[in-house]
């Protein structure tokens, strides 16, 4: 647990214009709400996500993630099964300097799944309050 | 193309332990091509190590940048206002695109960022083999295009010795044996009897064991000399 | 000029030649070497000396040569072109040459990836075929680079190895021919763990008439157990081990007597063979049996040549 009790974590959350990013829209239709500092970026599908991506945020940021579609529910084929393989990388990379692997992740869900997105946001932030600062954050 | 493949983190990671600020210097020739230093593998890298100091409490200032070439001079001119601020340069180019970089900033600390692996082939993503030693006189015309200098273990001129067996090399199972391939190739083409044939002794002073080699065509140099 | 060695009349007797191996040992021990050349003095022709076989470093092959011409053993001298370019080579050979030894024996050597110092850096400046060629070339009275001695030139018995069992199959023939064209005078074969491959290899050699112009040597080595056999037939590159061996070791109450069995059946079936010279016996960290098999296989006592 973190130290500090009033620790918000700031949060990047990449998103797959056809399933994330959909489901985000349908979470605000629902009038879900999800914690204040997570930042979404549209993506045109979740193979775009890259290494470099995700360590960019990770400067700024206390945890990043993609979602991406359902497995085997890819609208280019690989995009999601590349996308977690560039995960993987990262959290190699995060390894070797000693922070967390948990602070990048992915997760799959569908365009109208705005309970489940609100879900996965706040498990990931609960998770990133658990895990306390990013150590390696350079923009603070 | 020139492969390399990055050092490891800690390696670098060391290197710069007394810089506050440095320039990630990367290549837009063959390292961007085998993915080991070009305008992405800056970015990440930069990152990596800007978040390493920054867990350790000792913030490192990443310059990022990639020029066309480092193992041209004029590419590493076009920096010369950027380096003049940096403590020290990390050069993500290969061995020959990091000592150009040393020679155009006499007074710069400049750090190798990546270990040069070979001259090769891009089989898949992520593979890569060795192709040619740049021994400085090509047998490939007598060898089927294979060549045996760079691609057998043993760099034999009259293989295969006796470690092949059902294509592949003793050394690595994984290796195929040149002269296998050597082999095979001449026959698919009608000419394996120009293997019966003793290739003689090299003649290795074209090769580095000449030393240090150096390449001069009068017919293109200029007047001045440069 | 050729060396009028004892190995070298043999092969040109017509008898059938037999020789035998030392290994040297990884100290500078020479009392083992001597040792060995006191137990197989007598049952061979001639004895190769390994030069740091399988890459391991050994007391030099050239040393462990003066040790059996001590005791009154003739060396056949192992030399590898992974250790030595021409230079080292040539010095090698001229000053084995005047410590009285004649036979040489010419080969690529094991990589060092397989020994205790796979993080040495190799030669292979030339390789088998060219050092034969360049030894041809000394015994001749010239150097590699074309350059005549001005003394009496070493005189030589030039040897180099064969294996059936390595592949491209029929490529292996050829590449005998180049052996024999860059001026080898005998041949020892790897070990033969597969009689029907050889025999299929000897076949080949003969319709090409290369027994006739190089004396071939096949390989035996005596296997001391089932375990020994496997492992050579999965992991040792160039190597064939046939079913019907490990079959036989493995039904076998005593595989040792077993496998010395199998070796003495194997010569006598070399015997027999057409366009074989002889043998050549590596009895690996197993050299006490050599005399019980020549015995037993009739190749005693040596012919006086």
């Amino acid at each position: 647990m973190s130290a500090d009790a009033n620790f918000q974590p700031k949060i990047v959350v990449f998103a797959c214009e056809n399933s994330g990013w959909l489901a985000a829209e349908h979470a605000a239709s629902l009038g879900l709400s999800y914690p204040e500092r997570v930042e979404l970026i549209k993506l045109p599908c979740s193979g775009k996500i890259d290494v470099i991506y995700f360590m960019k945020a990770l400067e700024k940021s206390d945890g990043t993630m993609i979602m991406a579609c359902q497995q085997e529910n890819c609208k280019f084929l690989k995009g999601n099964v590349r996308a977690a393989q560039r995960v993987r990388q990262t959290q190699n990379l995060l390894k070797e300097i000693g922070i967390e692997e948990d602070r990048v992740g992915i997760f799959y869900l569908a365009a109208n799944m705005g309970h489940k997105f609100v879900e996965i946001v706040q498990n990931f932030y609960d998770k990133m309050r658990e895990l306390g600062p990013n150590p390696g954050k350079v923009i603070k | 193309m020139i492969i390399a493949e990055r050092k490891p983190i800690d390696e670098i990671l060391g290197f710069l332990s007394k810089h506050q600020k440095v320039l990630v210097l990367g290549c837009g020739g063959c390292v961007t091509v085998c993915l080991a230093g070009g305008e992405k593998e800056v970015g990440i890298l930069g990152s990596e190590l800007a978040m390493a100091r920054s867990k350790e409490g000792r913030p490192l200032e990443v310059v990022q940048k990639t020029i066309e070439r480092q193992c041209d001079f004029e590419y590493l001119e076009g920096i010369r206002h950027i380096v003049k601020d940096v403590d020290a340069i990390l050069s993500l180019a290969c061995g020959i695109g990091i000592q150009t970089c040393a020679e155009a900033f006499p007074d710069k600390i400049v750090w190798p960022g990546v270990n040069t692996k070979f001259l090769g082939v891009n089989l898949n993503v992520g593979v890569w083999a060795e192709r040619c030693q740049a021994c400085g006189q090509c047998v490939l015309d007598k060898t089927g295009g294979i060549c045996p200098v760079a691609r057998c273990s043993k760099s034999i001129f009259n293989g295969p010795c006796g470690g092949s067996q059902n294509g592949k090399c003793e050394v690595d199972p994984d290796t195929d044996c040149a002269w296998a391939l050597i082999h095979d190739r001449l026959a698919r083409l009608g000419e394996v009897d120009s293997l019966r044939e003793i290739m003689a002794i090299k003649d290795w002073s074209f090769s580095r064991d000449g030393g240090p080699r150096k390449l001069v065509r009068e017919d293109l140099e200029l007047e001045s000399g440069k | 000029m050729k060396a009028a060695s004892k190995l070298q009349r043999m092969c040109e007797s017509g008898n059938f030649v037999v020789t035998g191996e030392i290994g040297p040992p990884k100290s500078c021990n020479g009392e083992i070497v001597r040792h060995h050349a006191k137990m197989l003095k007598g049952w061979c022709e001639s004895f190769n000396l390994t030069d740091n076989q399988t890459a391991i470093v050994r007391l030099s092959s050239i040393a462990a040569g003066k040790i059996l011409l001590e005791e009154g053993l003739e060396p056949n001298i192992q030399i590898v072109c992974r250790d030595r370019n021409r230079i080292a080579a040539q010095s090698d050979i001229l000053g084995a040459s005047a410590l009285g030894m004649k036979n040489v024996l010419c080969l690529s050597g094991d990589h060092q990836k397989f020994g205790n110092h796979p993080t040495a850096k190799n030669v292979f400046d030339v390789d088998s075929i060219q050092l034969i060629q360049i030894l041809d070339g000394m015994r001749k009275g010239y150097f590699a680079n074309g350059e005549q001695m001005k003394d009496e030139p070493p005189q030589l018995f030039i040897g180099c190895a064969a294996n059936p069992f390595a592949d491209p199959f029929e490529f292996r023939v050829t590449r005998l021919e180049k052996k024999a064209d860059a001026g080898a005078d005998f041949c020892q074969t790897q070990c033969i763990l597969d009689m029907e491959r050889f025999e299929r290899w000897m076949e080949l050699v003969r319709a090409r008439g290369l027994h006739k112009r190089i004396k071939i040597l096949g390989g035996i080595t005596p296997i001391k157990s089932v375990k020994a056999a496997k492992y050579m037939k999965k992991f040792v590159a160039g190597m064939m081990v046939s079913d019907d061996l490990i079959e036989r070791l493995e039904k076998a109450e005593d595989v040792k007597a077993e496998g010395l069995q199998i070796a003495i059946e194997q010569i006598e079936r070399l015997k027999k063979m057409e366009g074989i010279a002889g043998v050549h016996i590596m009895a690996i960290a197993w050299e006490e049996k050599v005399p019980e098999i020549c015995q037993r296989a009739g190749l005693a006592p040596r012919p006086e040549v």
